[in-house]
């Protein structure tokens, strides 16, 4: 057993925790670098333990409230997460052993306690097919992400086509609008379709044929 | 049919050679090889499929996604690169008050830009040709809405656009033929917000599209998959790529990763030959009668400036020193709020009605028009990302997805601005490109006639808002980029202050034409491409006749 | 667009405005005449539909029955010809002896012999009446088209149209086709239906040799150029035994019947232009018909061609993986499939875009379906609604499919929705593509073959007409 394995057991210092933060920034520059990103478990000849995938399931599908979540989405994004925030993973798969009593995700995210911040991470992959917040991030799931649950008696998956052509023009399902779940407003919604300021990025080496345009040397052979 | 002539050394010679393979470019390599003209299309960026792009959408980091990361799926020639912003490549180097306002999203691709527009098929008003005449600001065009009203037409035949048949609903309504289609039906937004806002003057009409919702020839119909930006997986949204086969299928060459470089001119200044450089770096000549540089309206500029020689010492067709001056978009700003009702916008093609209530009027004299689509792309990475922020989990979190993306509103308001010689892209003298020609430098300040456009348009936006029972009313402070890049061109009567005449020929060369959007000397409110494209056919029609009295 | 193939669906379209606009127009001037020959040319123009006369002799970008549609054959391609009543190209000079004549033996007034691609075979059993409706509504209601259909030029020896005579003389019957006493009045008009003037047989019997239908394998499924007509008879697997009247029904009327079977090619044609518009009765007589006929059976099929195939779960084992750990198949099933048939296979969720499992293309032994359809793509006009789904092929506007592209899809479609044993290359795709055949051997062969037998039918053909001369020889002496 690593040392980083029995630390998960305590809770961590800010500090340790931003550490930890970076060293996920850390793996997403190297498997981004090498282009390389093993999110899919039988490439990547990981010896993914099986305990853990079940684990991960089983705490997935009481955080994330569906029960039909796919084992083989749940191994791939569990061993991308690995990759990166490895801590949160093993945070995670520890809440298991609390499901007999946690089984709704409002009891498991009361009773998270240093492992909060992981399950939103975790929650968040489950719903928009990657980690917020990271340009180039790796990702798992598109149409299998489960933002477009909720919505799938109204919209399509962008991309996919969902009946005939005008199919549109139909009146769409008006009612199930709830209230809203709290007073606070979120931070307002990126402008779609075009690029209002450049988002925030991560600090990521910009894979190949991103190059920077400052100081090429000229190679061109003009033969006239 | 007659076809380019290629040396074994890789040189070629053509009747007509276009640089850029874009909208404007594909179209008049059509309509010229339909003619029996040989032509030679040369176009800087890769050659790729459609699916491609579909599948690299699909898997981008949700991230990139959210912040409409449009160019990224698009693979870029190392030697040609458009400016990308996940991360910023620095391609395009920005300054003066709104250079960020200036971040434009277009692609170097065999197809062009096009891949990733949203189809909008806007005609400028009759009276935006006119507006020094009318309202005492801007330029006037040296042709009118007449002159170009036939070629509007065509380009509508061509890209098979739905519009409104009823004339109340047309903006403009003088036309002398019907739209190819009817209007793409409304969705229950467009519907919605039609009923809340109309009868406040804010005047809700469809947007004309190049899509349908029955088969169009051999393009599929439209069937609302809501990705037309920044690519349709169906190709049931019209793509310049669609006349760039066509042309090659009727015998034109299409060359990728071929960026044109210098330009050899002769005593009268008739372009003689132009020089690209090939995937490999090795440079080649192309000679023909008709010279075409259609490159957007950024890079056509870009060209003109980095070719020049010693008789244009200034650059190619600048003796007028416009080139590069005048660069014009529809600086935008954007408006979310939540609606108090259900809208479910995202159901449908991306863009599908629009208010234009405000595109003309006489405070045009004063400030800016403008024109506010409705987004139609699906509100849900917005809605998700912000219940995400909220933490909710469980039944919670999908409560509030399901809300924010029934409810949520996103309108692109897009701003008019005047030409101005001070808006100015010129070349870098410190950055250079992989081939170590020189980067561009834009320097942009949209101007106070935005500026107070601006405020007029988010006191609508406030009514509107209101009128809808809106709540977390938020109005971007920034102007962004709306890639309908205008100007650099610029088209005139006199050659003393423009670059190119009516038919988009350049004044300084008797055998160089710069059709597209660079060329247009105002902006309107309204998306460029329908414009370009009647710009580009209008072109395509004096080179025929040119050919044509050549060969009597 | 002025693309040579990008106008396809508005020639149609503006080619049906103009086909009805000019019905109407000649019915006008014909309804002041006699109430008797409006009834007919009403009866005739329902009998042209019935029997598809357009199929052929109207061209894509043609006028209506103008001729000039080309019938590939391996001995190069047969054009229709003009049978409007133009009396200088056309059939405005043939009195109704010398129309029953064509219809019925496959010879001109001017003693030219048809080629069978002229179903004539099948119009031999037409009933008087009914030619006499066909007559007077070609004459009368059909606009003359003052120009002269393309000629047809077969390679040697079949230029040689008086072998026909040795052709006809061994497969063309002699006597109408005779329904058996005990058949219901509704199998009798089925039967008149489907062999007279709908000509099922023309596509799904098989040929021998000599391009002649096998009489024993009646219905019972065959290759048509690239495509797969199959076995419509009431046999189980291969058959219609696993159909309700009520799929087979909409299968014809609409060239859809949900989650088995859609239209396509020479099929979704003759939905389009024919079947959609006979009537309900007409349709159960047909149904009734291919009921009742003796099975034939395919040894090919196993199950069912719709029972095979599920959705699948593939979408999440592959999203966001790197390229090149995925097959070329799903990697260009996700890029250019999924988008309208979905990840999962199971099509839209109402039906207008078709699962691809439990579907007739994508089940059956034969892929030359499913290739064609990815190739060439599906088009129904149905009741004014048009079905489309774009080709992948060479001229697609949507992406350019290699064959070996097309031949790694139709894998993977068929590994993954269904039947698994079919697996196709690179140069089936290439033959379906070039000549329209799914096996270059079995072209090859048949051509082999026919070398021979060529040369024993034109012995044969030399005899009768050296035994008629020498008759008449006899007969003027």
């Amino acid at each position: 057993m690593t040392p980083s394995v029995s630390g998960a057991k305590t809770a961590h210092s800010p500090e340790r925790r931003e550490f930890l933060r970076k060293a996920g920034i850390t793996a997403i520059l190297a498997t981004l670098t090498n282009l390389d990103f093993p999110v899919d478990p039988a490439s990547a000849g990981e010896t993914s333990s099986g305990i853990e995938d079940e684990q991960f399931l089983a705490v997935s599908r009481v955080l994330t409230g569906c029960r039909d979540l796919d084992p083989v989405l749940s191994r791939r994004l569990r061993h991308a997460l690995t990759g990166v925030f490895p801590e949160q993973v093993r945070q995670i798969c520890a809440l298991a052993t609390t499901l007999d009593t946690n089984t709704t995700s409002d009891l498991l995210m009361t009773d998270a306690g240093a492992a909060h911040d992981a399950l939103l991470t975790v929650n968040a992959a489950w719903y928009i097919g990657s980690v917020r917040n990271r340009t180039n991030a790796p990702m798992v799931a598109y149409a299998d992400a489960l933002m477009y649950r909720p919505v799938r008696d109204a919209l399509p998956v962008p991309t996919y086509c969902r009946a005939e052509p005008g199919w549109w023009s139909q009146t769409p399902p008006l009612d199930h609008i709830a209230s809203p779940e709290t007073d606070r407003a979120p931070p307002p919604p990126p402008p779609v379709g075009v690029l209002g300021s450049t988002p925030r990025q991560s600090a990521i080496i910009p894979p190949a044929g991103r190059s920077s345009f400052s100081a090429l040397p000229r190679e061109t052979k003009d033969t006239r | 049919m007659r076809k380019p002539s290629f040396t074994s050394g890789g040189d070629l010679s053509a009747d007509v050679v276009i640089v850029g393979s874009g909208v404007v470019g594909g179209m008049i390599a059509n309509e010229l090889v339909s003619a029996g003209h040989s032509v030679a299309v040369l176009e800087a960026g890769l050659r790729r499929p459609r699916g491609e792009f579909t599948e690299n959408w699909r898997n981008i980091s949700f991230h990139n996604r959210l912040h409409s990361d449009f160019q990224g799926i698009y693979p870029q020639s190392p030697l040609a690169s458009a400016p990308l912003y996940f991360p910023p490549n620095d391609y395009i180097s920005l300054s003066g008050p709104d250079g960020d306002a200036f971040k434009q999203g277009y692609l170097r691709i065999v197809g062009g830009t096009t891949w990733h527009w949203a189809a909008s098929c806007w005609r400028h008003l009759p009276v935006d040709f006119q507006m020094h005449t009318r309202y005492g600001v801007g330029r006037d065009w040296p042709i009118s809405y007449d002159d170009l009203e036939p070629y509007y037409c065509r380009a509508e035949e061509e890209m098979g656009v739905s519009g409104p048949w009823d004339v109340a609903l047309q903006s403009p309504s003088q036309r002398s033929r019907p739209y190819p289609r009817n209007m793409i039906p409304f969705g229950y937004a467009d519907r919605r917000v039609g009923e809340a806002v109309n009868p406040h003057g804010f005047r809700l009409v469809p947007i004309p599209q190049g899509r349908s919702v029955a088969p169009f020839g051999d393009r599929p119909a439209c069937c609302g998959n809501n990705n037309c930006q920044p690519i349709c997986p169906i190709g049931a949204m019209y793509n310049g790529i669609r006349h760039i086969e066509c042309a090659e299928r009727k015998g034109a060459s299409i060359l990728s990763e071929s960026v044109v470089y210098r330009v050899d001119t002769d005593e009268t200044n008739r372009v003689t030959s132009i020089y690209w450089y090939d995937r490999d770096r090795n440079a080649h000549k192309a000679t023909a009668e008709i010279f075409v540089f259609a490159c957007n309206g950024i890079e056509t500029p870009r060209l003109l400036l980095l070719a020049a020689n010693a008789r244009n010492p200034n650059g190619i067709a600048n003796s007028s020193d416009q080139v590069g001056r005048n660069m014009m978009d529809h600086s935008g700003i954007h408006a979310t709020f939540l609606a108090g009702e259900p809208l479910w916008f995202g159901r449908g093609p991306a863009q599908s009605s629009c208010i234009v209530g405000s595109r003309d009027g006489n405070f045009r004299s004063r400030y800016s028009a403008n024109k506010m689509i409705l987004n139609n792309i699906s509100r849900v990475p917005p809605a998700t990302e912000q219940a995400l922020a909220l933490g909710l989990t469980g039944d919670a979190l999908d409560r509030e997805i399901r809300r924010r993306a029934a409810c949520g509103v996103d309108l692109s308001i897009s701003l008019e601005p005047l030409p101005s010689p001070g808006n100015r892209l010129t070349l870098s003298r410190t950055r250079r490109d992989a081939l170590g020609l020189a980067c561009p430098d834009i320097r942009y300040d949209v101007g106070d006639y935005v500026r107070r456009g601006t405020k007029a348009a988010v006191e609508q936006v406030r009514e509107i808002a209101g009128l809808l029972g809106g709540t977390e009313l938020h109005v971007t402070e920034q102007y962004n980029a709306n890639n309908h890049i205008m100007g650099g061109t610029i088209m005139g009567a006199n050659p003393g202050d423009s670059v190119v005449d009516g038919t988009c020929r350049a004044h300084d060369h008797p055998n160089l034409w710069l059709p597209g959007g660079g060329a247009m000397p105002s902006a309107s409110v309204v998306n460029t491409t329908l414009s370009m494209a009647a710009l580009g056919l209008r072109a395509a029609d004096a080179i025929r006749s040119r050919l044509a009295g050549k060969t009597s | 667009m002025k693309c040579s193939d990008a106008r396809h669906g508005d020639r149609l379209r503006i080619l049906v405005a103009a086909l009805s606009f000019g019905m109407a127009g000649s019915l006008a001037e014909t309804a002041s005449g006699a109430d008797a020959t409006a009834r007919e040319i009403g009866r005739g123009r329902y009998l042209a539909i019935a029997a598809d006369c357009a199929a052929c002799h109207t061209a894509h970008s043609g006028l209506p029955y103008a001729g000039g549609y080309g019938i590939p054959s391996p001995f190069g391609t047969i054009y229709s010809t003009n049978i409007t009543p133009s009396r200088s190209y056309g059939i405005g000079t043939y009195s109704e002896a010398d129309f029953a004549r064509v219809l019925r033996r496959g010879v001109t007034p001017e003693g030219k012999y048809l080629y069978p691609a002229m179903p004539y075979t099948s119009y031999t059993n037409l009933t008087d009446a009914d030619i006499r409706s066909l007559y007077v509504y070609f004459m009368n209601a059909v606009k003359p088209v003052e120009q002269m259909s393309r000629p047809t030029r077969l390679m040697f020896p079949l230029n040689m149209r008086f072998l026909m005579i040795g052709w006809n003389w061994l497969y063309l019957k002699k006597q109408r086709m005779a329904v058996p006493g005990t058949a219901t009045s509704q199998v009798a008009r089925g039967a008149y239906l489907a062999t007279a003037l709908a000509h099922c047989d023309v596509c799904h019997t098989p040929r021998n040799f000599l391009m002649a239908e096998i009489p024993d394998r009646n219905l019972g499924g065959a290759a048509l150029s690239s495509w797969y007509a199959p076995d419509i008879t009431p046999d189980y697997p291969s058959g219609i035994s696993t159909w309700t009247d009520e799929q087979l029904r909409l299968y014809l009327q609409t060239g859809n019947a949900p989650d088995k079977a859609q239209a396509a090619g020479p099929m979704a044609e003759a939905v389009e232009k024919s079947f959609q518009h006979l009537s309900g009765r007409d349709i159960d007589a047909l149904i009734a018909y291919l009921r009742q006929v003796p099975p034939v059976g395919d040894p090919a099929y196993k199950r069912p061609r719709d029972s095979f195939g599920a959705p699948s779960h593939m979408e999440a084992a592959i999203r966001g993986s790197r390229v090149d750990t995925r097959t070329h198949g799903e990697l260009l099933y996700s890029r250019e499939c999924a988008s309208c048939h979905q990840p999962s296979g199971k099509g839209s969720r109402d039906g207008y875009y078709p699962p691809l499992f439990h579907n007739t293309a994508t089940g059956a032994p034969d892929p030359g379906n499913l290739v064609s359809v990815v190739l060439h793509g599906v088009r129904r006009n149905i009741d004014g609604r048009i079905v489309y789904m774009p080709g992948f092929g060479p001229e697609s506007p949507i992406d350019h499919l290699s064959d070996q592209d097309i031949a790694d899809v139709v894998n993977e479609v068929e590994t993954s929705f269904g039947d698994p044993e079919v697996r196709i290359t690179q140069e089936d795709v290439r033959n379906i593509r070039n000549e329209g055949r799914f096996s270059l051997s079995v072209t090859t062969e048949r051509m082999v073959s026919l070398g021979g037998t060529i040369l024993a039918l034109a012995l044969v053909s030399l005899g009768i007409v050296l035994i008629r001369r020498r008759r008449a020889a006899r007969r003027r002496l």
